[in-house]
Parts: C-alpha cells; structure tokens; sequence
C-alpha cells in the first residue's frame, strides 16, 4: 500500500520537478532544503535540550519553569514546522527514499510519541504553573518525563541522520 | 602521509564499521549545539524574545568552544577515511575556510558579550545597534555558511562519483 502511494507521488508533477536534476537551481532546492532542515534541526534541539534540562535539575535560572517554557515553546512549534515543510518538501522531490526506509519510519513513530510529550507539558502549564515544581513527587515525575524526552529526542536526530545509511548494504561508506 | 593515515587501524574501522555512521551522527549533535546556539543568541541580540535577559547569554558562550571540540574530533574522525580526496575536494577547503574564520570571529564575540550585556541589560536595549549588530550577523552567517559547505560537499566537488 505504501508502495503504491510512493510510486503515485513520483508521478506527480511536484516531484517530477523537484527530482529534475538537469537544471542546477531546480537541483539546487533540495540540498538547500536540508540546509535548513538542519538549521531547523540545531534550534530544536537546543531549546528542548534546555528544556529538559531544567526539569532534569541540570540547568539552574532564575525563572520559574513556566517561563523558561514561555521563551523556548515559540523556538520549538517554529522550529518543528520548518522542519516539518522542508521534510515533505524532501519526501516529494525522493518519495521512496524517505517512505521505504526504517530509519525515517522509525523517526516518524518517536516523533510523534515526543510532540504529545511537548504538549502535554505546554497544557499541565497553562493549567497550573507550578504544575513541576509543585511537590517532590511532580519534580520526579518531571524528570522521567524529561529523560524519555532527550531520549526520544536523540532517537529522532539519530535515525533522521542514519536514513542515508540504512539502504546500504556492506562496503566502505 | 595521507595514505599512512587513511591506512591506520583508526581509520580503516572509521571506513569500515560503525564508526562512520557513529562520528556523522555526533558531527550532527555538535553542529546543533554550534549553529543553534548561535542563532539562538544572534535573534535574541537583534531583538527578537525580548523577555530573555542579555546577561543570561554568556552562560550559553562556553557550551559552543564545547560544541567546537565535538565537530574537530568527530569532524577529524570522518576525515581521515578518506584524507586526500576531503582535502582536494573545493567545497570541503570552503567549509575549512569558513570554520576558521567563524571560529576567530565567535571569539571576538564572546569578548564583546562578556563585556557588553550587563550594560545593555541595564539600559533595557531591545536590540543591539550599530557595529554590533554587523557583527552578530556575520558570526551568524559565517556559521550558517560552515553548514551549508559541509551538507554540499556530499553534493558538489570530488567526492562522490556523480
């Protein structure tokens, strides 16, 4: 079924001009795409990083954890859209590339599992500020939230990374 | 001697187990800590979350020197695979370029924000002015341009067969 989707989409005139590689601006798009996708990638993972961190008990602010969340969920939601249009913008131009491979699906499965995380921090947020930092057990509680997070994280940039990889078979990279 | 390092034990397991895959993926972390605290820091010194307090930035200074060491040593590792063709492939001596001018600007910056921020911090600037601001912006996009050499040389230059 996905098969059948992947060879639809290559037909379409989207991606019939995406993967023109004749002409070197059109080709051009692509690699630049990535370019921004990875900027996209540096600001994500920085701002949950801290984030995390702080739930972790690792980086001290003067702030409340509402706030530090307050400046960084903007970077997050940006950076995640950015990367979600310049991700599909990469799937039109090489359907199969992305939709047959382990690495992206895989990618795809913690990706959505760790943005219920995010906005299961942003609503407990809204609902009550001190929701983290209320009792011993929420600070725990929010530092196993917080470790499943950078897992989840690393997995995501860790399998997005190794998707040029997993097709190959053995030889010298 | 470039051949004596492609042929170490070191760089025969880089090119033929893990150790590729593994030094490109901390290769990406680092270019995450260097560029996104770059940006980070350079939209916030243009103005833009005016509520993160200037001084704050120069605790994120010293992580990017860390984030810097992580690129040499992976940035090395992936290296010496394939040491001749990196070193004559022209996008690649770009990249070198650019990281060596960014390194030497970002220093300069780090003096100027050691310096500068509880000043701009009391004066309640929302953004900073004049040769400063020149300033941030190049450091900003000399790194962006460290990137953008690097994701090309897989595409352009002499080191993959077309």
């Amino acid at each position: 079924m996905l098969q059948g989707f992947v060879e639809w989409l290559e037909q379409t005139p989207a991606s019939l001009f995406l993967s023109n590689t004749t002409d070197f601006w059109t080709w051009l798009i692509i690699p630049l795409s990535q370019c921004v996708h990875i900027i996209s990638i540096a600001v994500l993972l920085i701002s949950v990083g801290i984030l995390n961190l702080r739930l972790l008990g690792l980086q001290n602010s003067r702030q409340s954890f509402a706030q530090l969340a307050g400046y960084l969920m903007p970077w997050i939601w940006t950076s995640l859209i950015v990367l979600f249009v310049t991700g599909t913008l990469q799937t039109v131009a090489e359907p199969g590339r992305e939709l047959l491979n382990i690495g992206f699906k895989v990618k795809m499965l913690l990706l959505a599992v760790v943005v219920l995380v995010t906005l299961f921090y942003e609503r407990s947020l809204r609902r009550d500020p001190q929701y983290w930092e209320f009792s011993p057990e929420r600070r725990r509680m929010g530092k196993v939230l917080a470790s499943v997070s950078l897992i989840l994280w690393i997995g995501i940039a860790t399998s997005g990374r190794l998707i040029a990889y997993l097709d190959m078979r053995t030889g010298d990279f | 001697m470039l051949d004596w390092i492609a042929n170490t034990d070191y760089a025969t397991w880089v090119r033929q187990s893990w150790g590729w895959a593994f030094s490109l993926t901390l290769h990406a972390f680092g270019n995450a800590i260097v560029v996104g605290l770059i940006i980070i820091i350079t939209l916030r010194l243009l103005g833009f979350f005016k509520t993160i307090p200037y001084t704050s930035l120069n605790r994120l200074l010293p992580v990017i020197w860390v984030g810097l060491v992580i690129q040499v040593l992976s940035g090395t590792t992936l290296w010496v695979s394939k040491p001749a063709r990196y070193l004559a492939d022209g996008m690649f001596q770009f990249k070198l370029f650019f990281v060596i001018a960014a390194s030497i600007v970002t220093i300069y910056f780090h003096q100027i924000l050691n310096r500068e921020t509880p000043r701009w911090q009391s004066a309640g600037l929302a953004a900073v002015q004049g040769n400063t601001r020149v300033w941030v912006v190049v450091t900003a996009l000399l790194w962006a341009s460290v990137l953008v050499a690097g994701r090309l040389t897989a595409y352009l230059g002499q080191l993959y067969h077309a």
